[in-house]
């Protein structure tokens, strides 16, 4: 049994399965799996909205926080498409611990709607990458 | 009187020689005998031959693990049972 732990941080995980049988008195079992995921990094604001109009500025900075039991350091950035969004990645300190910031600003000047994703390349063993989901919907230009 | 019973001696012998079964009837009544129909024999076995599965751990509890790691489980199902024991279905949920 395979289980995929990404949505379940700082959560219980519990998955069951049922399994039928030929045996006349166990016609059907039920196994379980279940543990505790922890978090492995903190990201605020889960995914990234660009909202706003054609020319105006539009931006969101996001924190990541590594868990201190899994500290990690981003060793690099990369969006997946990049045509629409420029970020920038710098440390920072937060109360929770020592982190990073990214800048994500919007490039699209047509109105329109994209989608993208950052690869956040870590040192850490246990993963590697950590991805930032990107949306982003822009409008008409305000007319003056 | 003698001769009676020396004629009922010879006909416990005959039968004896011609079919044990049958004298072994008379002398055991009310001797349950197995059916000799070869059906109904096969019914006696099927009924006793069956699967019988055996799990030695139905639930698994897993250490902490940081969100983003598959975790994988083996669970282990025996068949201590007589016949063939199949898999019929898995359902998730």
């Amino acid at each position: 049994m395979k289980v995929n732990t990404t949505s379940y941080a700082g959560r219980t995980l519990r998955k069951n399965i049922k399994v039928s049988t030929t045996d006349p008195q166990q016609p059907s079992v039920t196994l379980s799996i279940s543990g505790t995921v922890e978090k492995f990094v903190d990201i605020k604001p889960k995914y990234v909205r660009l909202t706003g109009n054609a020319g105006q500025d539009i931006r969101t900075l996001v924190s990541v926080i590594p868990a201190p039991k899994y500290s990690f350091k981003i060793t690099e950035v990369n969006a997946r498409k990049g045509s629409d969004i420029e970020f920038a990645l710098s440390e920072k300190s937060f109360p929770e611990g020592n982190g990073y910031e990214i800048l994500v600003k919007n490039r699209k000047t047509e109105p329109g709607r994209y989608h993208d994703v950052l690869s956040l390349k870590t040192d850490s063993k246990i993963q590697p990458i950590v991805k930032v989901t990107i949306y982003g919907n822009i409008s008409k230009p305000e007319t003056e | 009187m003698k001769l009676f019973d020396h004629l009922m001696a010879m006909l416990f012998v005959f039968m004896i020689i011609c079919s044990p079964a049958a004298a072994q009837t008379l002398l055991d009544h009310g001797t349950p005998v197995a059916s000799q129909d070869p059906q109904t024999a096969e019914e006696e076995i099927s009924a006793v031959a069956a699967p019988e599965l055996y799990i030695p751990d139905k639930i698994h509890q897993f250490e902490n693990v940081p969100a983003g790691q598959t975790v994988t489980h083996d669970f282990i199902m025996h068949n201590k049972g007589t016949a063939t024991l199949h898999i019929t279905g898995v359902k998730t949920g």
